[in-house]
């Protein structure tokens, strides 16, 4: 009985270990786990709080880091994006159009994060496309993955309370921008200047 | 005629002596600066021998910095889109980074410090050998343990198949009465069988 039941015990073991072996070849990665999620709860409309917010940053053109938390109380049009990415190009008009709409009420601002990209490189595109809002470096795309953001551009619009309320997981169009800034609380007076 | 350090077989001179030329404690006098002169000329042209050797130590020290090459820094790195070595890969992304790299290089920077900044823009993802994590641990320790359990349960069981193999009764006669021989027998050699034809005849 007892000789007959080592065999088993270690069958049982072996067969334990392929399943956790299976498991972790067959598991999506996490951002691809992050995307889902985000994308599930926002499109099920339910506001789901912005992840990383308390990840320090540090500005393309240098100076102090900062946090997405740090622009609590502003309606925040967080931006992945990258010089070499050519939605990105198209986009970046648009982006800037809404920042300057934002500043003028006092209400929000665009904040972009570089993905892949290098400083020298993000700046000249800030400079050819005009742009006047802040940009962030992400080394390792820590935070691009806690958003799920893997295809450039992607854009998040995050309320007053760092909760996120659209995903545009390509390129932002002018009626994405006025849908998703009016349900993160931007009043329709100021969309319309 | 003070334009000097004195040379240091001569007494310092008394600031408070002034430069007055009747005073005779001064040492500005003609003959004194026929012997100074000359001291402090070599003085100075001693230190600044020194000062040329002590340069000429320097120099090659800085000049031996490593100014690193686009191959040495690239063959430290990965392409972090295609995640593959970046001194092979051609992708868009890897195209990029040697362009980084080509620019830090061309600023002077070492092969360590052109690391450290592709790191400071990539993240350690860059590295081709990246500092070790408990996940990335885990990764290599989790197959390597479930291939030393496969391992050992394999030697258990060939172990305990062979030690059951000489108990079992494999002679034991068949249905007709006949020993089952071709069942449990090895397989004979060709010089087996001719022997066993050889000796069947004999005793037939």
């Amino acid at each position: 009985m007892r000789r007959s039941a080592v065999p088993a015990m270690l069958g049982i073991l072996a067969v334990a270990l392929v399943a956790v072996l299976a498991y972790a070849l067959t598991r999506s990665p996490a951002e691809e786990q992050n995307q889902q999620r985000l994308d599930a709860r926002v499109q099920a409309g339910t506001p789901v709080v912005a992840p990383g917010s308390d990840k320090r940053l540090s500005p393309l053109t240098g100076g102090e880091e900062k946090t997405l938390t740090s622009f609590r109380g502003q309606v925040v049009v967080l931006n992945f994006w990258g010089s070499w990415c050519t939605p990105c190009r198209d986009e970046a008009p648009l982006l800037q159009a809404y920042h300057e709409k934002l500043q003028k009420a006092g209400v929000g601002t665009v904040v972009g994060v570089t993905y892949n990209d290098t400083p020298t490189k993000s700046i000249a595109f800030e400079k050819r496309y005009g742009l006047t809002y802040p940009s962030f470096q992400d080394p390792g795309t820590k935070l691009a993955d806690e958003y799920g953001a893997r295809l450039m551009p992607e854009t998040f619009v995050i309320d007053r309370r760092g909760r996120i309320h659209a995903i545009a997981r390509t390129a932002v169009t002018e009626e994405f921008m006025d849908g998703a800034l009016e349900r993160a609380g931007v009043p329709e007076s100021v969309l319309a200047r | 005629m003070s334009d000097g350090p004195p040379s240091p077989d001569q007494p310092a001179p008394d600031p408070a002596a002034g430069h007055a030329p009747h005073e005779p404690t001064t040492i500005e006098t003609p003959a004194t600066a026929v012997t100074v002169t000359p001291s402090w000329k070599a003085t100075a042209a001693a230190f600044l021998a020194i000062l040329l050797l002590l340069l000429s130590f320097v120099a090659p020290a800085e000049g031996a910095t490593p100014r690193t090459t686009l191959e040495a820094v690239e063959a430290e790195l990965m392409c972090v889109t295609c995640k593959t070595p970046l001194n092979q890969s051609n992708a868009p992304q890897a195209i990029e980074e040697r362009e980084e790299i080509e620019r830090l290089v061309a600023e002077g920077r070492s092969k360590d410090e052109a690391i450290d900044a592709m790191v400071a823009i990539y993240g350690d993802d860059v590295l081709i050998d990246p500092p070790e994590e408990g996940l990335r641990v885990a990764r290599i320790a989790i197959p390597g343990a479930a291939a030393l359990f496969g391992l050992v349960l394999l030697t258990v069981l060939v172990r305990r198949w062979r030690r059951r193999e000489p108990s079992h009764d494999d002679d034991a006669p068949t249905g007709d009465g006949s020993p089952d021989v071709d069942s449990s027998s090895p397989a004979l050699t060709d010089d087996d069988r001719r022997r066993l034809d050889a000796e069947l005849e004999r005793y037939a």
